[in-house]
């Protein structure tokens, strides 16, 4: 310490010299045009895909009918000759009255007794969604006839010229009249020309809920047979044929009203849901999941897909390369025949028939791509050994007595990190085409959402027309696989700096 | 050593690498579940003795080692069985699809690497312009797009909207009367799964050939045939191009031997009739003699395939010693 400086710890000084290193390379990488735009499309994605559950409320895979089945995206309404695209249109904004009601008006007929229709927090309906509902009270005076109904409407515009694409409706009843009262219900919706169908009658038993069953839906076929419709007729479009004013309540038949008894109705989880023809940015699937969501957690497959089964089979052929080059003999010999078995077999089939065994699950589909991507690079990093392990430097590591492992971790894995590195990154697109074609080709896991599984959807479902639907999965696994490429071309330009003229 | 014992030797060699092959390929089958004729019973009805004859159609009464020998002695004869699904003789459905395939396999593959060689020689003498750029960049592109996708994309503008070619199929049905009609509904249909795979393969060839004109580029010999005043196009074909020519032999070499595996994506979105849908419906019925027909086939053909590549690179470069 004749200076003054106490001597830095080594392990501090190599952190430093590594810092120095990757802030060098990162300084290179940026001047290099195709590392740059790699980088930008990589960073793009990785965004989509950490994001995407901010960017949609909606599961890719389970969240079902979120609109009309194969809708349009919702742009398109705008473009010449498809203003008859209808959007999702709730008329009641709070079908389970968490709140105070807004809009539901309640009407007698006969007229001329107390009615009353509130608002109650602590009773609902206890399959819906918790506490709160509509309180309709009804006193009975002299006056009153044997039979008094009651209806509990919506009034609403319905603002497109095109039907929707179907409708669901329900409203949940709880009767706690008095004995001898005896309450029938309908659910009726009006169309624009003042005609009334009846979607379905429940009759209510004191002391107990009561829902139309079965559920009022246009999917039903129950639902025509009430509506007196042919089969090959769609409720939804005959009800909603124009836009206009339409009228959607509950006509409640109260019979045995008397003086001084009060009737008392709880009504919740009352809606009327009308399915677009056109959503979101991209649109819905066949079964009317949002297809904007779908793209979003794609991105998350085939980066994990990707970047797992690469590290895997760039690890396993590291390790192959290493031990057949620089042990040499019988266990070159026999990794290196069963290298050559596995080239010689054809890798897309192998990876289907195996995958069709094991079963597609997403760790499989990982494993499988993985296990089947490592015989080339093996073969590389056994010659580059070979020729490695006569240099003076490991000679000279044998000589003060280094071990066979230290020799290969400490002097020619360095070495040969470079090659890693680019290998690393071209294995990745293949790894993302190869998911994508296992899953187009039906081999997916039905748990997860990813580009080809849209794809293998698009060819299922006929949907080859909807490009709106096939362009972006598809040119996003080119695109990310490409942004993959660039970024191994630009390192190996980096580390190899011998072949920097070749691309 | 010299020509032959080497060529002898690498016989040896790759007889025991078939036979390793040959023993993963049976034993994977093995391994794979299902009992296929437990599965054809079931949706046949049928009784208990038919069962059995049906065992002994394919051999599953017999232990497992027997199985093995016969599998073995199978192969080497061609006899592949009978297929579980059709329970038409293996062969004969193979010789079905094969042309199918070998046309359109055999379509691309030339034309991918002849004008992908042609592209990445002018990419090398043109480096660093214009025309280098984008042809490394589309040459990237195509590779990187799916080849499901693509044949979709084509089936869509080509195919539905401008109808210039057939959506499905490998001939028109029934077939047009008269050879010339014939051949041109054929071509109309090989069109578009033919272009797809050319765009999908071609790419690799222009990155090859320009990356090895680059590397040869550098050597010494062209220094010096520059430094004697040849001009550069003298230079790029009498002296580059030939060296440069030896990583072309083992790629094309790969590609001539997976000729026979046919293209199963391309082949499933055109409905091609051809090897690799045959191998598509085979894993989905669980047709495990059609499937260990075809790896053989495709084992075979690739291993023959690197095998006249080795040789011929000593045809082609002198310089390589045999040892």
């Amino acid at each position: 310490m004749s200076n003054g400086r106490k001597l830095e710890h080594p392990y501090k000084v190599k952190l430093r010299m590594l810092w120095r290193k990757s802030k060098d390379f990162g300084r290179h990488f940026l001047r290099n045009r195709k590392g740059v735009t790699g980088v930008v499309i990589l960073v793009f994605y990785i965004l989509v895909a950490l994001l995407a559950p901010y960017l949609t409320p909606y599961d890719p895979v389970y969240s079902k009918y979120v609109a009309g089945p194969r809708a349009k995206p919702l742009w398109f309404r705008y473009l010449p000759g498809l203003h008859h695209l209808s959007m999702n249109l709730e008329p009641i904004e709070d079908p389970s009255f968490k709140a105070k009601p807004k809009g539901i008006k309640v009407e007698a007929q006969p007229q001329g007794f107390p009615i009353e229709l509130r608002h109650s927090e602590d009773v609902g309906y206890p399959r819906g969604s918790g506490p709160g509902s509509l309180l309709l009270l009804i006193s009975g005076s002299e006056n009153t006839p044997n039979e008094v109904k009651v209806r509990i409407y919506v009034r609403f515009h319905y603002p497109y010229n095109g039907s929707p694409a179907r409708f669901t409706a329900r409203v949940a009843l709880f009767d706690e009249s008095p004995n001898r009262v005896y309450i029938k219900a309908r659910v009726f919706l009006e169309d624009a020309y003042g005609k009334e169908y009846t979607l379905s009658l429940l009759s209510l038993r004191n002391g107990s809920w009561a829902i139309p069953q079965p559920p009022i839906d246009s999917y039903q076929a129950a639902l025509r047979v009430k509506l007196f419709m042919s089969v090959l007729k769609d409720p939804a479009s005959v009800i909603f044929s124009r836009s206009g004013d339409y009228t959607y309540g509950v006509e409640l038949s109260i019979k045995g009203l008397r003086k001084g008894s009060t009737v008392k109705v709880y009504v919740d989880d009352f809606y009327l849901r009308l399915y677009g023809t056109c959503f979101g940015l991209l649109g819905t699937d066949a079964y009317g999941r949002d297809l904007f969501s779908q793209f979003l957690y794609g991105a998350r497959i085939s980066l994990l897909v990707g970047l797992l089964s690469a590290i895997f089979s760039v690890a396993v052929g590291l390790v192959v390369g290493l031990i057949s080059g620089y042990v040499g003999g019988l266990v070159d010999e026999l990794l290196m025949r069963f290298t050559d078995m596995l080239l010689v077999l054809p890798t897309l089939p192998l990876l289907l028939v195996l995958t069709a065994v094991l079963g597609a699950s997403i760790w499989n589909l990982i494993f499988l791509i993985g296990f089947l991507g490592w015989m080339g690079f093996a073969r590389v990093i056994r010659s580059q050994v070979l020729s490695l392990k006569e240099r003076a430097f490991v000679e000279a590591a044998k000589a003060i007595g280094a071990g066979t492992a230290i020799i290969i971790v400490r002097h020619i894995l360095p070495n040969v990190a470079s090659l890693a590195y680019v290998a690393l990154a071209l294995s990745v697109p293949s790894a993302i085409v190869s998911e994508a074609a296992l899953s187009w080709l039906g081999l997916y896991d039905p748990n997860v959402m990813s580009w080809g599984r849209m794809l293998h959807d698009v060819q299922y479902y006929g949907a080859i027309t909807d490009w709106w639907w096939v362009i972006p999965p598809g040119l996003s696994i080119a695109l990310l696989s490409m942004s993959f490429i660039f970024i191994g071309y630009a390192i190996d330009e980096l580390l190899n700096p011998r072949l920097r003229a070749r691309r | 050593m010299g020509l032959k014992a080497y060529i002898v030797r690498r016989t040896i060699y790759n007889v025991i690498l078939l036979f390793f092959v040959l023993t993963l390929n049976f034993l994977i089958f093995q391994w794979m579940p299902g009992d296929p004729v437990a599965i054809i019973a079931s949706s046949k009805r049928l009784r208990p003795e038919q069962v059995e004859s049906l065992k002994k159609l394919f051999g599953l009464d017999k232990p497992l080692y027997i199985r093995y020998i016969n599998y073995i002695r199978n192969m080497f004869t061609w006899q592949f069985g009978y297929s579980y699904y059709s329970l038409k003789p293996v062969r004969e459905e193979i010789m079905a699809r094969l042309p199918n395939t070998l046309l359109l396999m055999g379509t691309s593959t030339l034309l991918a690497i002849v004008i992908g060689t042609a592209i990445g020689v002018i990419a090398a003498y043109k480096r660093g312009k214009l025309f280098d750029v984008i042809s490394v960049t589309t040459s990237l592109l195509t590779y990187a797009l799916p080849t499901f996708w693509m044949g979709m994309i084509f089936l869509l503008v080509f195919g539905y909207y401008l109808r210039l070619f057939p959506l499905a199929g490998t001939m028109s049905r029934p077939p047009p009367e008269g050879l010339l009609p014939q051949v041109v509904d054929m071509l109309r249909h090989l069109f578009l799964p033919a272009t797809t795979l050319f765009l999908f393969s071609y790419g690799t060839y222009v990155l090859l050939m320009r990356s090895a004109l680059l590397e040869v580029l550098t050597e010494d010999y062209i220094v010096t045939a520059k430094a004697k005043g040849l001009d550069e196009r003298t230079i790029l074909f009498k002296h580059a191009l030939r060296n440069a020519l030896l990583p072309l032999i083992t790629e094309a070499a790969m590609a001539f031997g997976l000729l026979f595996s046919g293209a199963i994506l391309t082949e499933t979105v055109f409905s091609w009739e051809g090897m690799g849908t045959l191998l598509w419906n085979a894993i989905e019925f669980q047709d495990y003699p059609i499937l260990q027909a075809i790896f053989y086939i495709i084992a075979v053909s690739v291993i023959g395939a690197n095998f006249i590549a080795d040789i011929l690179y000593g045809f082609v470069d002198p310089r390589i010693k045999y040892d």
